[in-house]
């Protein structure tokens, strides 16, 4: 079996990369850059706005994959899987719940994002993708959890598509890097690669 | 290649080790009471106490008494160490340390807010050096001594059984010779308030499969297991309890919170978990349910029963009436049960039930039965639609 | 009730993050739920925390939303009759 990293995206800084190419400079200005990518990329799906931030900027991603590789488009609904990782998760939105439990009745809509991996729950729903998934606690530089994880997905058979990912929004900490390994690429998936695609900051 | 099962390891509101546990669960009596010695709580809440405190659980660990350590981490040492049994760092035994926790380090990180909120106090700003839940793996692993690679997994309520799930994988795939996984969660202000606000946290004894069920009661536990391989357990001289046989994920990709109506990501994960295992549905003997005792939950899950095993469906319980929801730890001291259930071959109650769904037309085991248990499947289905099953066998 | 109406509308697409919805576009007796505005089980709990925080209505049993939280009209119906 012959393991690629076929497409790769970053967000960061309000800049965006795809394959290494930055799109969209134009928004960079834009105070919430996130909703300004949401409209120029004319997603119409209005669940947008009611998604905490890291929600939103892995929807996002994957959205931008999706433009440079139609293979994830014609995927059979329990082919893709995703793997995603963070240093900090969904601190954002566990926060704001924890200003919430001082008013009289604390935001349901609010406490559902507190776990970290509703991200990957909220692309599966956009996409209808009943995959595997997983979300790992590691630090910013450990690519073993997305490398082993995603490797013994495609070799086992249980995955055509990984969506690996980094991904943080806290504070001033917006970053998301994904690479979507497959079969289908022509950059061989190994540390180095991997490193390339998902640690560049 | 067989995935042995040679150490078990839990504490909960039913019991601080496995053996207390299996007593408990034979009596069928629930241990859920008010929750008490929490600060700051909103309102009075039934739920599944540990009743050792932060100190005594350090005391017993030999943790300095002033460490910052969060409360979740230290229930995770406690079953891991139980789970550990007398096994010992090995240079040709490469061994992984998977731990999983949603609440992490949340129950100190809220106690720190409420002082500086009152007072703007400072006092335990260190509490928030454990928050993230990555802090507590290396907490743990430092604690038991244990030498192993380390991942930490959060994806709510099924995170133990995916850490279970990571454990199988990477012994199958050969990276690994041994993983000692699981996972604990500690009760907090956050996640009973929050529970609280999606209206399906109930004021009574929660009752789970039945008609009247409201929602569930929040439990604090931990649920650890030590997996080996044939090398492993030859080095080491382990003997087997049970065996991992099958394993899978699916996502649900219905809502954030709420389980579909048909189950699909549950009845993926239960009929690819059972294929894994390489047995038929009818095989399995008892399944430990996910069994939340949320209207919805119980509705979607009863489905997917329905979805895999049509008119012949195995026993099954929800043992959540015993422990309470225990979120990240669900998976965990449920996979402990379902090697019990092997072990002992008792098919545990389901408490609290005395009213059919009128949806389906089936329930769950209520009293305790002794009959042959080969097969378990144990479900732990969490927010963000992820749904892991895992197939236990003799 | 028509200046009610029209607060209900502004708070609604307040608290639910309606960002592509103005308030004209919601018909007084147009479904929330379902094909109408697309509102789900969440949406449901933020409307039942909006009574509470906006006008002092506790509503215990989330069933009973199911009812009251049909149309802006029937919400609005509710807490005519449920304010004091």
């Amino acid at each position: 079996m012959n393991l690629t990293i076929s497409t790769y995206c970053t967000i960061y800084n309000k800049k965006v990369f795809l394959n290494g190419e930055q799109l969209h400079e134009d928004l960079a200005g834009e105070e919430d850059f996130l909703k300004a990518l949401y409209k120029k990329l004319e997603i119409d799906y209005s669940k947008f706005y009611k998604m905490d931030g890291i929600s939103r900027l892995g929807l996002l991603g994957v959205e931008l994959l999706k433009t440079a590789n139609h293979g994830l488009l014609n995927c059979e609904d329990d082919e893709v899987a995703m793997v995603f990782q963070s240093e900090n998760g969904c601190l954002e939105s566990d926060v704001n719940h924890q200003l919430e439990v001082n008013k009289k009745s604390p935001s349901p809509a609010v406490f559902v994002y507190t776990l970290s991996n509703i991200v990957i729950g909220e692309i599966s729903i956009r996409n209808k993708w009943y995959g595997e998934s997983i979300f790992f606690i590691d630090n910013f530089d450990s690519n073993k959890n997305l490398l082993s994880y995603s490797k013994s997905l495609l070799l086992s058979g249980k995955a055509k598509k990984i969506i690996a990912a980094k991904i943080e929004h806290f504070d001033e900490n917006v970053f998301l890097s994904c690479a979507l390994i497959d079969e289908e690429g022509s950059m061989p998936l190994t540390d180095e690669n991997l490193k390339k695609v998902l640690n560049t900051k | 290649m067989q995935i042995a099962i040679c150490g078990i390891g839990t504490i909960s509101a039913i019991g601080n080790t496995v053996a207390e546990s299996l007593e408990t669960l034979k009596s069928g009596k629930s241990p859920i009471s008010k929750i008490e010695n929490i600060r700051h709580l909103r309102k009075p809440y039934l739920g599944g106490q540990i009743k050792l405190s932060d100190e005594a659980l350090k005391a017993e660990l030999g943790i300095e008494p002033n460490t910052v350590f969060p409360r979740s981490a230290l229930l995770s040492a406690w079953a891991a160490k139980e789970a550990w049994g007398n096994s010992e760092n090995h240079d040709e035994i490469r061994t992984a340390f998977i731990s999983a926790t949603s609440v992490g380090g949340m129950e100190l990180s809220e106690q720190f807010y409420f002082d500086y909120q009152q007072n703007e106090s400072f006092d335990l700003i260190e509490n928030l050096s454990t928050h993230d839940n990555g802090a507590g793996t290396d907490l743990i692993l430092d604690a038991l001594g244990v030498n192993a690679s380390r991942y930490t997994i959060s994806t709510a309520c099924s995170s133990a059984a995916n850490a279970i799930l990571l454990g199988a994988r990477m012994i199958e795939m050969g990276i690994i010779d041994r993983a000692l996984v699981g996972g604990g969660d500690a009760l907090s202000n956050f996640t009973l308030n929050g529970f609280d606000s999606l209206m399906i946290y109930d004021t009574e004894w929660c009752k789970p499969f039945d008609d009247t069920r409201k929602g569930l009661n929040l439990g604090e536990a931990a649920g650890f297991l030590r997996l080996e391989n044939d090398k492993a357990m030859k080095l080491s001289d382990s003997q087997p309890l049970a065996y991992v046989k099958g394993w899978a994920n699916a996502n649900d990709s219905y809502h954030q919170t709420a389980s579909s109506p048909d189950g699909k990501g549950a009845t993926l994960a239960i009929t690819k978990a059972i294929a894994k295992a390489g047995i038929d549905a009818d095989q399995i003997d008892y399944i430990n349910a996910h069994g939340t005792a949320t209207p919805n939950n119980d509705l979607s899950e009863s489905t997917a029963f329905k979805n895999v095993f049509g008119n012949q469906i195995p026993a099954f319980s929800s043992t959540k009436a015993f422990t309470g929801h225990t979120l990240a730890a669900a998976g965990g001291i449920e996979a402990v049960f379902s090697v019990l259930a092997i072990r002992e071959n008792l098919i545990f109650p389901n408490l609290n039930y005395s009213n059919a769904m009128k949806e389906t037309d089936f329930a769950p085991q209520t009293e305790i039965k002794s009959q042959e248990v080969n097969h378990v499947l144990s479900n732990s289905f969490g927010f963000g639609g992820n749904s892991t099953s895992l197939v236990f066998s003799s | 009730m028509e200046e009610l109406l029209e607060k209900l509308k502004g708070e609604i697409i307040e608290q639910l993050n309606l960002e592509d919805v103005k308030a004209e576009d919601i018909g007084n007796d147009d479904p929330l739920f379902g094909d109408g505005l697309g509102l789900d089980s969440i949406d449901a709990l933020e409307l039942i925390v909006l009574l509470d925080q906006n006008y002092g209505i506790a509503i215990a049993n989330p069933e009973e939303g199911r009812e009251i939280f049909q149309s802006v009209q029937s919400i609005a119906d509710y807490i005519e009759a449920n304010r004091n």
